[in-house]
């Protein structure tokens, strides 16, 4: 193999690298929209559970045997509700 | 359910007598023939006073061609949580369901519980009795009745919401399975699966509440001031769930009351006259005498 064959397999390798990692961080915040957004709908769902404003209760008894997901979720949303900021800031890795 | 069974509806005021007004078109059409079902909605459950018969959910027979039952909402209530704890003790995990079951005992007591037991009760009727010409429902209370018949398009409202905001988290899902493992194949989504099943339900009761030839809501008054105001409330409310009175009944009629004020306040032509009794109207025989002393001609069923 010559020289510039293998310059330009590390550029490929290097490149698929950068890639695959930019890849992970891009997946990493859309994961965490995603949950974000199952939250808000498991509160709207479930809001009758922690005093919020909810549909009426037969959609909120119809749905409850799916979304226990949510409903786990939504218990673990009140132990970090206090602290937002530093929720979002270890999804963003910052500092 | 068949499309030839027409549900008649009675509501009003408390006491101005939708349970003998249905129990006499309930009598009236059978005369005629017609294969009738007799519902008592109305938690006081006046039909077994008014038959001398004592009702239950299971039918009973009160002469040729008419059938009675009384709805026991809390039985209905009572099935409809049993069902949903057995899912879920199915679906979930031993110590989840073990925290939800500290919330089912006072989810009997949510505000709309018996409104949905109603509609589960009428869902149920009108199914299983798909043979009949007419049913009869003589309704509870005025407040219990505006939700029964606001029920589906409120439960629409909330439906369509949470349709369109699972539909963009399966499409947020989608993406992230389609960058990670590059294919679009995902796992199907329950809970999508149950909204557009709750959406097709509620879409059908709505469609027959509003079909005119189906479904007929009569609105029982007295000729009185305070049964006039909250008619006039029923009225205005059901034209907000896009519903419409299909017959005023003028129950304890007298003659020198005149119509043209229901005509005027109601904007409404014709209407059905039940002339005060001088006997009270209890036991099928009272019931039929008086049927052969009263003109049906002016009601439309």
């Amino acid at each position: 193999m010559s020289i510039f064959s293998k310059i330009l397999s590390k550029i490929k390798s290097g490149w698929k690298y950068y890639d695959n990692a930019a890849k992970e961080k891009a997946v990493d915040v859309m994961e965490y929209e995603l949950s974000e957004m199952e939250n808000i709908f498991g509160l709207l769902v479930l809001g009758a559970f922690i005093g919020l404003p909810s549909p009426p209760m037969q959609i909120t008894l119809d749905l409850i045997p799916e979304m226990e997901k949510h409903f786990i979720q939504m218990l673990h949303k009140v132990d970090t509700a206090e602290s937002p900021i530093s929720d979002l800031v270890s999804i963003f890795d910052v500092g | 359910m068949s499309a030839n069974t027409k549900n008649i509806f009675f509501l009003g005021k408390g006491g101005v007598g939708k349970s003998t007004s249905s129990a006499l078109t309930a009598l009236y059409l059978s005369n005629l023939g017609k294969d009738v079902l007799l519902v008592s909605m109305d938690p006081a459950h006046n039909q077994s006073d008014i038959f001398e018969i004592q009702l239950s959910e299971k039918p009973v027979k009160l002469k040729d061609n008419l059938i009675a039952k009384e709805i026991d909402i809390n039985f209905w209530i009572k099935k409809y949580l049993n069902d949903v704890e057995s899912q879920i003790k199915h679906s979930y995990s031993y110590l989840t369901a073990l925290n939800l079951e500290n919330y089912f005992g006072i989810i009997k007591y949510s505000p709309g519980i018996e409104e949905y037991a109603l509609i589960s009760a009428y869902n149920e009727i009108t199914e299983s009795f798909q043979e009949k010409d007419y049913i009869i429902f003589d309704m509870p209370p005025t407040a219990l009745t505006l939700k029964f018949f606001g029920l589906p398009k409120l439960s629409l409202l909330w439906l369509d919401k949470l349709l369109d905001l699972r539909n963009e988290i399966i499409k947020k899902r989608e993406i992230i399975t389609k960058v990670k493992f590059g294919t679009k194949e995902i796992e199907r989504d329950k809970i999508i699966n149950k909204l557009n099943k709750q959406i097709s339900s509620y879409e059908k009761i709505k469609k027959e509440f509003e079909d005119k030839d189906k479904t007929k809501i009569n609105l029982v008054l007295n000729p009185d001031k305070l049964s006039f105001s909250e008619s006039g409330l029923i009225v205005k409310k059901l034209r907000e769930f896009d519903l419409y009175i299909g017959n005023i009944i003028v129950n304890k009629y007298f003659p020198e009351f005149s119509v043209d004020q229901i005509e005027k306040n109601f904007n409404h032509t014709g209407m059905q006259l039940f002339p005060i009794s001088e006997k009270p109207l209890l036991g099928i025989n009272e019931l039929q005498k008086y049927i052969g002393s009263v003109s049906f001609e002016n009601y439309s069923i």
